[in-house]
């Protein structure tokens, strides 16, 4: 009955196979006549249609002439299940049927039944057996080798890269399997149709491991060895994103090797490849900022900005393909060297370097805070990189920013903001013991604000600050002295327990900076009011709270100024002297950029108060 | 421990829940969805109370949770991943057939088009900002949790986030925990802060603003205290107002996960704290005492965490989040949040916890509640450690058994908390929470209506006061008109018991008793005579108001009068209080001066009105409703209880004036002239009166008569001495020496009822022993001389006798008096009626004479009756003198009394 039955279950099955595989192909051919959802729907259901399929063929004995087909359809539902991302679902269908099959064609060519019933652990090992087994038979040698091919991408996919180092003479053979094996399957008449056919899954997935072995080996700071294996020559039908993505990666290790000109070139090359490769773009900025070109870094910020702010390359009609490279590419390291901040840290950037650099970045600040308020950035993605500074930050590096741009009103809103939402927050008294213990990460946090408790204090100075800088801007210095106040009044709660002589951490130089700025923009307001005394003193105590390094340069030119109003001339010279004798400029890495010297704001003829006194100084010698 | 019963209703039944699965109970509007842990999840409705639909999944359903704009469900399923239907399409409304009355539930096979994110290990999940919004699924993969955003919209995943696995064992205690076996599964909860202005959904304009409030049904989205949101998840999602993912990991891990925060530095996921127990469930509340909400964590074997903000220590200062561990007695099995507390079932019981609210004193560094019920489990003594104040308040339990799967709570108009529950066996129930179960139960108002709601619930408190306050009065007057019926009638029998069976009952010893004393008083130069009536109450009884004391007089013997109407006078007290032993004294005029004809009869009785048994406020209702008075029997509804029936005569309003006659007494001109003319007119008009008018001429003839007669009329009565001596209890006369005792204790007996006996007693000593002379006025203001003289009747035998004499000016008088003493000597006879035979011969003697008198008398009257009888002749003025002569004849010879 089975032997009558069997050729017409044959044809049936194998004509139930192509026409699965043809409906998927036609409407992968027909291009946009189906949107996206409709190729999703297409795909389950083949997907849906081809397990059904295998179920009916596995579930009769199996017969030689049925392991050529059955293999094959595995190998088409193992992929309907790739592209469903069902990886263990396929490796399970692809190790019990190749365990089938080897059954099979042991107990009919009783070629020794050795050690068939348990498949090695090992999955190389496992396929030696198997290519050893079924190599004899050809039809079965190239379902096997196709098989194999799969194998391989599961295992690229699971980041299993060892074992396909250990394969890697069967894989490399492969190519030459294939070929062999296509003029042996050419004679048979009814051929069950494959999905996607071997010879192109082996290139991609040979450029797929070569990025990926690269990215290991980048990552383990192997960067010459990485290069030896980015530097294989790629096959030019490669995908262009693949390709751009090992310039990209040989650019990285050009750069870490130090050869960033070289590495430029590479990036260069990568994006020539595919516009959209991103992430070569991102380190070109680095290589820039290396490089100290800040022209060219901001622009090519600005360039990334806008590529990153570009509606999602459109996809293309069709569905997508069976195997996409990034299914095959799930490796941590190789995300990691690809990393592209997110487009509001790309625009902080921006927006920052602007700034500093005498550019208008008032605009980048205000669509970056548009962009926090609004929800959209939900759909902008995330990013595990961590560029973006703290919210508050923000806040006041974007209300600094307006105050550049002369808009203080705008400045004042965005201060108050930030006061009203961190006021109740501040402590009565903090106390803070140097060095700070740090916390261990993963450990739960202890309940509250924690490590915040400086930042509040901090960020609802600087906004007092800021105000007062505004008050100041707008001559008000009534109320410039209020806020400047304030300021200084929030900053006494601090006290700082120094233990030993140890670098003070960025927090507590913050704080002396912001409460020399306090006392500085105080006595600047009070010269105004003409309170010169008191002028004087807070004038004096800027310089004190925020020594060395931290100095505020224009706190020690007001003090000239003011001492030689108040008629002490002397004082005044040999404190110029002293001035312009300390002519290094004050470091100012780390400090926010709300803390620099205010940009606008009274001014001080410096000239005509040189001239003074070196008159003075002069009529003194003489 | 306080215990309350929830009233429990049964809605559905389901299959059992297969042990091992997760049951869930999702509560949104009309709609109850259950999932038993099959591929099939049921939504009933609560409106029709029946199935309307079957969701049937192509594996079984092992969660499932509600988007945020409750328009579709999202479902996990253990084999797929997570499917997304949508809610509306559940109710089909226009294609149902109308013809089909109750069409059954309607199969929706949901299909692997639904699937909105294919990862088979997504243990939980929740939606954020509907349809425009995120997706979060958190599962258990490599020895991490991942945190999987997806766009709503489309499914597009977004990114991820992973937290390694900090124990793995859990699952092995969870089992020897031996609560089912449940696989535990991280609880998602979404919080807000609540200042924070609603997460617009950015792609679809057309999703309204959704309803975002905690208490909303079915969707775990909670609004918290923006301070302590700021303490918890900092300055950075408050800037922003990022919603917050919390997550209570079955390790205990409570961690958190801002939705909106691009770029943070260090991981994004968060731990906030360890409980060391699975968490059952995460929420905000705002506590008893309706303070700002709080977060609360609940772990499976009862640990209860609380994080709120408070104090900060004395060295800072400032607020800082302050975490309260409690414990109530596990394993909790399923858990929902009210507004001030939790709901929580430990499979036993399903108890209510009232959660505290804001604390103000800074937490102890090593606080923490423990609050167990221990009873229950007969587990002893509740472990409360010292320092504890009781922040934790031991659960109140309700008394339903078996709840697997909780979902609610809602609360209806009227206060009332409902649940929705999935029993152990599969039933679903409707829980109704006894009221007061969530203190303060009053429901949510808005402020707008909060004044209307209380004036409304003021009046309807004045209508049950008003009401209580009639019907109490009611009830008042009801009481009363008893007790004054039960007094009536007590009464009522007191006095007919004496009239019945005691009618000899001696005045004295009547238990209501009166008597009457006739007295003059002299106002306004004018003597009137005024009837004194003492009653006295030695019954136990009080006289109250309603009662009349009633004397009526009425002229023993009186002239026709005209009319022919009663010429009875009726006087009627009402009582105001007649305490038992107490008296009351009336006193009526009874004759301003001898306008009265003498004697007359004083009958005393008590009246009640039935009239008055009613309550005056109830009888005015009675007749305002119509009824008229006679047919409710009042109208001459009267009680009458005669007392006592007095007569008063001209003895007892004779004026004793003394023992001599008063014009001899210098000082004191007995009659005034004018007094005495007026004492003529009075005369002369009374006489006439009484002789009946029409007969002017004869009467003013009689007049004249007597005064031409130019003496005195006399009348006289013999009484024996022995007979008076007996009855008046006098001593015999040879005992005692003089025996004037008994010519004066004649009068003084005659008149011990009249007035001035006093006076006339301390003359009358120095009067003559043999004779008394009393002299008085009488009514009409004549002098009238009242002698009392033994005389010795017979001719053989001594029969000693006194004899009363009575003289005066006025016939009238002369009669009354004689009339008056007869009457008295007969009530003294008839009281010793029976006594000892005298010497009957004695009688003899005198009969003879009397005889003959009597025979010349009848002559005379014979004579005088002739002419009249004839017709003829005779002037009435001689009639009436001839009849006249013959009462002077007969009163002048009196028979002696024996």
């Amino acid at each position: 009955m089975s032997r009558v039955s069997a050729p017409c279950l044959l044809d049936r099955w194998t004509e139930e196979n192509n026409a699965i595989v043809d409906k998927w192909k036609q409407h992968r051919d027909r291009g946009d006549a189906v949107t996206r959802e409709q190729g999703l729907t297409l795909l389950k259901c083949c997907y849906v249609e081809s397990h059904k399929l295998l179920q009916k063929i596995q579930g009769v004995l199996a017969v030689p002439a049925h392991v050529q087909l059955e293999l094959t359809v595995v190998y088409n539902c193992c992929l309907f299940s790739f592209s469903q991302t069902q990886l263990t679902e396929a490796e399970h269908l692809l190790t019990h049927s190749l365990e089938r099959g080897m059954k099979h064609v042991h107990t009919h060519t009783a070629l020794g039944a050795v050690g068939c019933d348990r498949p090695p652990p090992n999955p190389p090992v496992f396929w030696c057996m198997v290519l050893k087994s079924l190599g004899s038979t050809p039809s079965l040698r190239s379902c096997a080798l196709h098989l194999l091919c799969l194998s391989w991408a599961l295992w690229l996919s699971t980041c299993r890269l060892g074992h396909i180092q250990e394969l890697q003479e069967e894989l490399q053979s492969l190519s030459e399997g294939l070929v062999a094996v296509e003029v042996a399957v050419e004679r048979s008449a009814v051929r069950p149709a494959v999905l996607v056919h071997p010879r192109d899954l082996k290139d991609l997935l040979l450029i797929c491991t070569v990025i990926a072995q690269g990215a290991e080996l980048l990552c383990e700071g192997r960067c010459s060895e990485a290069l030896t294996v980015l530097q294989r020559d790629p096959s030019p039908l490669a995908p262009r994103e693949l390709l751009a993505q090992i310039h990209t990666l040989i650019g990285l290790c050009l750069s870490r090797t130090g050869r960033p000109h070289s590495a430029m070139q590479c990036y260069r090359k990568a994006l020539e490849t595919d516009v959209r490769c991103v992430c070569a773009l991102h380190q070109s900025i680095l290589v820039y900022r290396q490089l100290g070109n800040t022209q060219a870094e901001i622009q090519a910020l600005r360039l990334l900005h806008s590529v990153l702010m570009m509606p999602p390359a459109t996809q293309p009609a069709v569905a997508p393909p069976i195997i996409c490279p990034a299914s095959l590419l799930p490796g941590q390291s190789l995300s990691s060297l690809l990393i592209v901040p997110s487009p509001l840290s790309v625009l902080h950037s921006l927006a920052q370097k602007c700034v500093l650099h005498g550019r208008q970045g008032v605009e980048h600040y205000l669509d970056l805070l548009a962009a926090l308020q609004s929800d959209h950035q939900l759909s902008q993605g995330f990013s595990e990189a961590p560029s973006l500074p703290r919210l508050p930050e923000l806040y006041l590096e974007a209300g600094s920013s307006l105050l550049t741009a002369q808009r203080p009103t705008d400045c004042l809103a965005l201060c108050d903001e930030v006061i009203s939402t961190t006021l109740e927050l501040l402590p009565e008294r903090l106390l803070l013991e140097e060095p700070m213990e740090a916390s261990v990460p993963g450990s739960p946090d202890k309940l509250g604000l924690g490590q915040d408790r400086l930042g509040v204090v901090l960020w609802s100075g600087a906004a007092y600050l800021l105000q007062g800088h505004c008050y100041s801007h707008l001559k008000d210095w009534k109320q410039a002295v209020t806020h400047y106040t304030r300021c200084i009044n929030l900053l006494m709660k601090v006290s700082v327990k120094q233990k030993g002589c140890v670098k003070l951490e960025l927090g507590v130089r913050t704080l002396q900076r912001l409460k020399g700025m306090a006392l500085a923009g105080r006595g600047i307001s009070f010269t105004h009011r003409d309170q010169k005394r008191e002028s004087l003193r807070d004038l004096q105590l800027s310089l004190q709270a925020a020594p060395g390094n931290y100095r505020i340069k224009f706190a020690g030119l007001w003090l000239t100024e003011v001492l030689w109003r108040l008629g002490r001339r002397q004082e005044a010279a040999a404190f110029w002297e002293k001035t312009q004798s300390s002519s290094t400029a004050p470091s100012l890495e780390g400090v926010p950029l709300y803390l620099l010297d205010p940009q606008t704001g009274p001014s001080l003829d410096l000239t005509d108060l040189q001239r003074r006194v070196e008159e003075f100084v002069n009529a003194q010698h003489s | 421990m306080e215990a309350r019963c929830a009233v429990v209703e049964t809605w559905a039944e389901f299959g059992c829940p297969s042990p091992g699965t997760a049951a869930k109970v999702i509560w949104s509007g009309e709609d109850v969805l259950i999932c038993t842990g099959g591929d099939e999840v049921s939504v009933f409705n609560t409106q029709e109370l029946k199935l309307t639909a079957i969701l049937q999944f192509l594996s079984p359903v092992c969660h499932m949770v509600l988007s945020e704009d409750k328009q579709s469900v999202y479902a996990v399923c253990e084999s797929d991943g997570v499917y997304c239907v949508s809610l509306p399409t559940l109710h089909p409304k226009s294609p149902t057939p109308p013809a089909d009355q109750s069409p059954g539930p309607a199969l929706i096979k949901v299909s692997s088009n639904s699937l909105a994110a294919r990862d088979e290990g997504v243990c939980s999940l929740i939606e954020v900002g509907g349809s425009g919004g995120t997706l979060v699924t958190v599962s258990l993969r490599d020895a991490a949790w991942w945190f999987t955003l997806y766009k709503a919209a489309d499914h597009q995943k977004l990114t991820q986030f992973s937290l390694p696995v900090v124990s793995v064992g859990h699952h092995v205690e969870s089992e020897e925990n031996g609560s089912a076996g449940l696989v535990m599964r991280p609880v998602l909860a979404c919080v807000y802060s609540s200042d924070a202005p609603p997460l617009s959904s950015s792609s679809s304009s057309t999703t309204t603003k959704l309803p975002r409030l905690s208490s909303s049904l079915g969707i775990k989205h909670f609004l918290l205290e923006p301070l302590l949101f700021k303490l918890l998840f900092g300055v950075d999602a408050a800037l922003i107002n990022s919603p917050m993912i919390l997550c209570g990991l079955p390790d205990g891990r409570l961690c958190s996960l801002p939705l909106l925060l691009p770029g943070r530095s260090g991981p994004c996921v968060r731990v906030l704290h360890s409980m060391e127990q699975p968490i059952m469930f995460i929420g905000t509340t705002t506590g008893t005492n309706d303070g700002p909400q709080c977060l609360v964590a609940v772990g499976q074997w009862g640990g209860v965490v609380l994080v709120r903000t408070c104090e900060g220590g004395p060295e800072e200062g400032g607020k800082v989040a302050a975490l309260t561990e409690g414990c109530v007695s596990g394993p909790v099995v399923c858990v929902c949040a009210g507004r001030e507390g939790l709901y929580y079932s430990t499979g036993s019981d399903l108890l209510a916890l009232d959660l505290p609210g804001v604390r103000e004193e800074a937490p102890k560094p090593e606080e923490s509640l423990v609050v167990s019920h221990g009873e229950r489990q007969g587990q002893g003594q509740a472990m409360v450690r010292a320092r504890e104040s009781a922040t934790l308040q031991s659960p109140v339990s309700l008394n339903v058994c078996r709840v697997i799967a909780l979902a609610g709570p809602s609360r209806n108009a009227s206060g009332i908390v409902q649940l929705v529950a999935l029993s152990l066996r599969g039933r679903l129930q409707r829980l109704t929470l006894p009221k007061g179960t969530e203190t303060g139960g009053i429901p949510r108002l808005p402020l707008s209506q909060v004044g209307q709601r209380v004036r409304d619930l003021l009046a309807a408190i004045g209508d049950v006061c008003e009401r209580a306050s009639v019907l109490k009065s009611t009830i008042q007057s009801k009481n009363h008109s008893l007790r004054h019926l039960n007094q009536v009638l007590n009464v009522c029998c007191l006095l007919l018991a004496n009239q019945n069976s005691g009618e000899q009952l001696p005045v004295s010893k009547k238990p209501i008793r009166c008597h009457v004393v006739a007295k003059w008083s002299r106002l306004l130069q004018r003597d009137s005579l005024n009837l004194t009536c003492v009653l006295d109450n030695s019954s136990p009884y009080i006289l109250e108001r309603n009662w009349t004391f009633c004397v009526r007089v009425l002229p023993l013997s009186y002239p026709l009068p005209a009319g022919g109407e009663n010429t009875s006078q009726t006087f009627s007290f009402p009582f105001q209080k007649l305490e038992p032993g107490g008296r009351m004294e009336v006193s009526l005029p009874l004759t301003a001066a001898g306008d009265t004809s003498f004697p007359v009869t004083v009958s005393c009785s008590l009246t009640y009105s039935l009239q008055s048994l009613l309550g005056s406020e109830e009888l005015s209702r009675l007749l305002a409703n119509g009824e008229p008075a006679s047919r409710l029997g009042l109208e001459g509804g009267w009680v009458s209880l005669p007392l006592d029936t007095l007569t008063v005569d001209w003895l007892d309003a004779l004026q004793v004036t003394g023992t001599t006659p008063p014009h001899r007494d210098p000082n004191r001109p007995p009659i005034s002239p004018d007094t005495v003319s007026m004492d003529i007119v009075e005369a002369f008009v009374s006489t006439r009166r009484c002789r009946g008018s029409g007969r002017g001429d004869g009467g003013g003839g009689g007049e004249r008569m007597v005064a031409s007669d130019g003496g005195l009329f006399s009348a006289s009565i013999k009484v024996s001495t022995e007979l008076l001596r007996r009855t008046l209890g006098l001593e015999p006369p040879g005992s005692a020496g003089p025996s004037q005792g008994v010519c004066g204790s004649v009068l003084g007996w005659l008149l011990s009822q009249g007035t001035g006996e006093e006076d006339w007693r301390g003359r009358g000593d120095n009067g003559g022993q043999e004779s008394s002379v009393v002299y008085a006025r009488c009514l009409g203001r004549h002098t009238v001389k009242l002698t009392a003289k033994e005389v010795t009747v017979g001719d053989t035998s001594d029969k000693e006798a006194v004899e009363v004499r009575v003289q005066c000016s006025s016939m009238a008088a002369v009669c009354g008096l004689h009339h008056a003493v007869l009457s008295r000597v007969q009530a003294l006879l008839q009281g010793t009626a029976s006594t000892q035979e005298s010497s009957m011969g004695v009688q003899g003697l005198g009969l003879r004479q009397a005889l003959q008198r009597a025979q010349v008398l009848s002559e005379h009257l014979q004579e005088a009756r002739i002419p009249e009888a004839i017709g003829l002749g005779m002037t009435t003025g001689q009639t009436t003198k001839t009849l006249f002569s013959v009462y002077r004849q007969l009163r002048e010879n009196p028979l002696l009394i024996l």
